[in-house]
Formats: C-alpha cells, sequence, structure tokens
C-alpha cells in the first residue's frame, strides 16, 4: 500500500532540492515585488500600486514560466532520468516542479504583500485601495494578495500543462505571454474598435468574459460596478481558481498517461 | 505471474517513435527474460534497441504495445516501487549542477538510505577525494564512477550499465572493469550491460543477449551459446596435480591452448568439443583429483561474429 506521507515526504525533497539549484533569483524577486505592493499600499502610494501590481505580477509571472522552463530542459537533456532513477516517480517529479514554479511563489508573494502591512498597520489588510466596488464590495489589500495568488496560479499552471501536454517550454512561454500580455491587449483593442464602430463602447463589454477564467486582477478592473456587466468578488476569485485546478489535474493526467522521457 | 528468477521478461514489445520526419521501430516484437544473480550481456550494433531497452525496464518509455514485467510489475504503471530497486548507469548520464555529496545524499534521501551507505560506497567506487567537487567539474572517469556510485546506493536488486566503458581512456576503462568484476564477486545481484565493446564483456558476462534493427536475434547462457555455435571457450579446472593433466590434455587435437597455474589450468578449445573434455577429465587417473571444472569465458567476439552473420 502506498503511503501518501512517504510521496508528500518525496515531493517535498525534491522541491527542495530543485529551490536550492536554480530559483533563489526569483525568489528574491517575489519578495521585492511583495514588499513594494504591500508599502505602496501602506503609504497609499496608490498610482504605485495599481500600476506596479498589474505590471510586477505579469513581470513574476514570467520569471517564474522561466524558472519552470528548466523542468523542459530537464526533460529534454535527460536530467529528470536521473532523478527518476533515484526513485522518483513521474507525477512526484512534475508536482515539486509546480510547488517550485506555481505554490511557493504564489504563497510567497501574498505572504510578501500582507507582512509588511500587518507589521506597519494591520488595518492596512481591509483597508479598501482602489476606488470603486466590485459587486457591493471595495477591493482591499487583501483582496488583490489573493487574487494575485490566483493570477499566478492559474497562468503559470495552464502555461506548464500546455507546455507539458507538447513537452516544449516555447508553448509554456505562448501560452503565458498570451494570458498575461496578449489576451488584456487584444481584448481591448477590439472592444474598443467594436465599440467605436457601433458607437456604443459598451456594447461588446462581454468579450471581456474571456478574460474571466485566467486574468481576476483585470477582472477586479472590468467588471466594477461602472460596467455593463456585473459579476461578485466570488466569481471573479473562484472561476480562475477553479481553471487553474483543472489544468493542474490535467497536467496530471497527461504525466500519468502520456510523460515519457 | 512471472517467476522471480527472472526479474525482467519481456513479452513481444515494440517501441515506435514517431518523428515528424520518420517512424522509428526501436524494438520489434522482442521477447527475452534476464535470468536471476547473472552477468547478463545486452549486445548489438549502435542503434540496435540496447537503450531503448533499458528505458523499458526503467519505466521511462511506454511500450507501443507487448508487455514489461520488472520484478513481476509493469514499471510504466508502478514505475518509482521498481526504479527503487535498481541501479541505473545512462549511456550519458546529465546530473543535476550539485556538488557530489549533495547529489549523493540526495539519492540516499530518496531511497530511504543512509549517510554511512553513501560514505561506504563513495570508497568503494574510489571517489573520496572529488566529493566536495562540483558534478560538471568531473572527469569523465570519474562521471562514471559517479553514475556507479548512485546506481549502487540503497542496494539494488538489479544493475542496468548502458555503455559503462564508453569513451574513456584504457586506465579508465580497465578500473571500471575491476569495478563491475568486484560488484559481480561481492554483492552476487543480476547486472545488465549494454555494450558494442566486447572485449570489456568477455571477462564478466555470463549470460548474452544479442539484439539487432530491434529484433531479439538470440539470448541464452554464454555456455549454451558457445556450444551451440561453435565458439572457442575457456575451461578453468581446479586439480590436485595441474602439470599431470595438462600433459595429457596437450595430445588431444581438439585442445588449442593450456595455461598453467598455481593449483588450476586454463584450457582452451572448442565449446562444441566439451563433452570430449569432460571425457578425459572423467578418466580415473585424473578425477581423482580434480575438484572444479567451469567455464571462465568463450570467445566473445567470434560469437558476435557469428550472431551479427546470422542476423543479416
Amino acid at each position: 500500500m502506498k503511503s501518501y506521507r512517504e510521496v508528500a515526504g518525496r515531493i517535498v525533497l525534491q522541491a527542495e532540492f530543485l529551490l536550492s539549484m536554480k530559483a533563489r533569483a526569483i525568489y528574491v524577486l517575489v519578495v521585492l515585488v511583495g514588499i513594494v505592493y504591500s508599502l505602496g499600499t501602506v503609504y497609499k502610494a496608490y498610482p504605485i500600486v495599481a500600476s506596479f501590481g498589474i505590471i510586477g505580477s505579469m513581470l513574476l509571472e514570467v520569471a517564474l514560466i522561466a524558472l519552470a522552463a528548466a523542468m523542459f530542459d530537464e526533460i529534454s537533456d535527460g536530467t529528470v532520468q536521473m532523478y527518476l532513477a533515484a526513485g522518483l516517480s513521474r507525477l512526484e517529479y512534475v508536482v515539486s516542479w509546480f510547488l517550485v514554479a506555481v505554490v511557493y511563489p504564489a504563497a510567497g508573494i501574498t505572504a510578501a504583500m500582507l507582512v509588511p502591512a500587518l507589521v506597519v498597520d494591520p488595518a492596512t489588510i481591509a483597508m479598501p485601495i482602489v476606488p470603486y466596488t466590485i459587486g457591493g464590495f471595495t477591493p482591499s489589500l487583501l483582496i488583490i494578495a489573493i487574487a494575485t495568488c490566483i493570477q499566478i496560479l492559474n497562468n503559470v499552471t495552464v502555461a506548464l500543462a500546455l507546455g507539458l501536454k507538447y513537452k516544449s517550454k516555447g508553448i509554456a512561454y505562448l501560452v503565458l505571454a498570451f494570458l498575461a500580455f496578449l489576451m488584456p491587449l487584444v481584448l481591448s483593442m477590439i472592444v474598443s474598435f467594436l465599440g467605436a464602430l457601433a458607437g456604443d463602447y459598451y456594447r461588446y463589454y462581454s468579450l471581456y468574459l474571456l478574460m474571466l477564467p485566467f486574468n481576476p486582477l483585470y477582472s477586479l478592473t472590468i467588471f466594477s460596478s461602472s460596467s455593463p456587466i456585473r459579476l461578485s468578488l466570488t466569481t471573479i476569485l473562484s472561476v480562475p481558481a477553479v481553471v487553474a485546478l483543472v489544468f493542474f489535474l490535467l497536467a496530471l493526467y497527461i504525466t500519468r498517461r502520456e510523460l515519457e522521457v | 505471474m512471472h517467476s522471480m528468477s527472472e526479474p525482467v521478461v519481456f513479452e513481444n514489445v515494440t517501441k515506435i517513435f514517431w518523428g515528424s520526419k520518420r517512424v522509428v521501430r526501436a524494438l520489434d516484437n522482442a521477447s527475452f527474460k534476464i535470468p536471476s544473480k547473472t552477468v547478463a550481456g545486452l549486445l548489438g550494433p549502435n542503434g540496435s534497441g540496447k537503450t531503448t531497452s533499458f528505458k523499458l525496464v526503467m519505466g521511462f518509455l511506454k511500450p507501443s504495445s507487448g508487455k514489461v514485467s520488472v520484478f513481476g510489475v509493469d514499471p510504466w504503471v508502478r514505475g518509482e516501487s521498481v526504479r527503487r530497486r535498481i541501479g541505473y548507469l545512462p549511456e550519458k548520464p546529465v546530473y543535476p549542477d550539485v556538488p557530489v555529496y549533495r547529489y549523493l545524499r540526495y539519492v540516499a534521501k530518496v531511497r530511504n538510505a543512509s549517510e554511512e551507505d553513501v560514505s561506504r560506497i563513495v570508497r568503494l567506487v574510489g571517489l573520496s577525494g572529488y566529493v566536495w567537487m562540483n558534478t560538471r567539474g568531473l572527469s569523465r572517469g570519474y562521471l562514471q564512477r559517479l553514475g556507479l556510485a548512485q546506481a549502487l546506493i540503497g542496494d539494488p536488486e538489479l544493475l542496468l550499465l548502458d555503455e559503462p566503458t564508453a569513451n574513456l581512456d584504457p586506465l579508465s576503462r580497465r578500473e571500471i572493469l575491476e569495478l563491475i568484476k568486484d560488484l559481480k564477486k561481492e554483492l552476487g545481484i543480476t547486472i545488465v550491460i549494454a555494450t558494442h565493446i566486447l572485449p570489456e564483456l568477455q571477462e564478466v558476462v555470463d549470460y548474452l543477449l544479442y539484439i539487432n534493427r530491434g529484433r531479439v536475434v538470440e539470448s541464452g547462457m554464454l555456455e549454451e551459446l558457445a556450444t551451440r555455435y561453435y565458439v572457442d571457450a575457456y575451461y578453468y579446472i581446479e586439480v590436485e596435480e595441474p602439470r599431470k593433466l595438462a600433459s595429457r590434455l596437450v595430445v588431444e587435437d581438439y585442445v588449442r591452448g593450456v595455461e598453467i597455474r598455481d593449483k588450476s589450468l586454463v584450457v582452451r578449445i572448442n565449446a562444441a568439443f566439451k563433452e570430449e573434455l569432460l571425457r578425459v577429465l572423467s578418466l580415473p587417473e585424473y578425477s581423482i583429483g580434480i575438484r572444479r571444472v567451469e567455464m571462465l569465458t568463450s570467445e566473445l567476439g567470434e560469437l558476435y561474429e557469428k550472431l551479427s552473420g546470422s542476423s543479416r
């Protein structure tokens, strides 16, 4: 009978081993982004929070995919064989990479955003930090931190899962670039262009719903109380979280059924 | 259910690689068994399917059809439990970029082996002076030692060595071979060595598997194959009076050479004449002092040529 405790132990051991080799620089970045975010909030530098929050999390996602790309390098150069030969399962190996490239950084940035605020002024955590309401809520630092965490989990997980399917880091980069940069940009352009043609900006606003499964940070801005489509905070946060979970399960399925090394 | 006396069993295994430009049939309906506690040589030219066979045993690849069974289980499905019982040295290993000792400690942790185990193996393979070096800074010979060290951690029941002496200088090659011989003697485990360099197998193997273009051409105990293919073989005879027996044997026309050692003889004959040799040894004037007769090895080069010829 397989002991799940042993499996978890091996995953954490592998994640620690990978972290110690490859991830130090990325983790410094994670903490820096979080701290700037948090201090910007504490000292009410909202323009910094708004712009740095979105751009910073995008850059962080790119850095995380660059980190996760090492997994594809290990698969193509054969290093993975040495890990598996030691006695890891393919699933344990892939899950340990998810821990290193997705879960730890997401948890790290959330903690880095919240801890300084707690230290300087605990009330900041619940303080509204953006000037609009969503489904009756005004996003607080806590909500923004959760949205950032979910966005990183979602985007990097989707990119990793599709990269695994095709055993290609190029695909992973492409998917991430699409989710984090291209989709919001292209959708904004399309909605604006079509809206301008129709003489009604809000006419094609529903196209933004395409972003709901992947971009909670954008959704917080787009589906505000002033927009024609109003979504609850629960919907904005839970839909991408569920999508991330589905893609994570898909990655496990691909690993178990197809991943040859 | 397979017998535990055969840790590796392939039944009609085919492995096809679908590339963008061509399809490669690396293994083609291959069936074979590796007997327990033998040192098996997996022979064949480059690209014959040796490495693919090892990867299937390790559960790194999924067979396109057929069944692979290692210790009675499917390594693709339950790879980790199988791999923890196997020591594997790939043909071109790529190690994590960390100091040697850290890497070996990591392997030991995954395999639930102790620190003492790591230290013992480091001494055994002669890596003691190199444990703080980075894996990527090691020379080719020491990389092979590292490969053997990681493969031996956790007392594996099966060792898979893929071209263990490829690209080594003669001295390193000799050292690695001596190490393999010691392992055979001391551990008594099943070892499979894939190679196309024959002299290195000559001294260690007792079972042969020859594959070509993904097909199993021949397999069997070395003695059995030597007899079947009329190949020269070397017999070791431990005897009370080696000179007396030697003088009797040299007059036999099928005997191609006799070497006298301390209390033993090494006799070279064509394996087809084994029965003749045994008949002489059973004569009353010789049989009394004889303590042991066994085949040391056979002329692998000759056997290889005959097997290659039969597979064309």
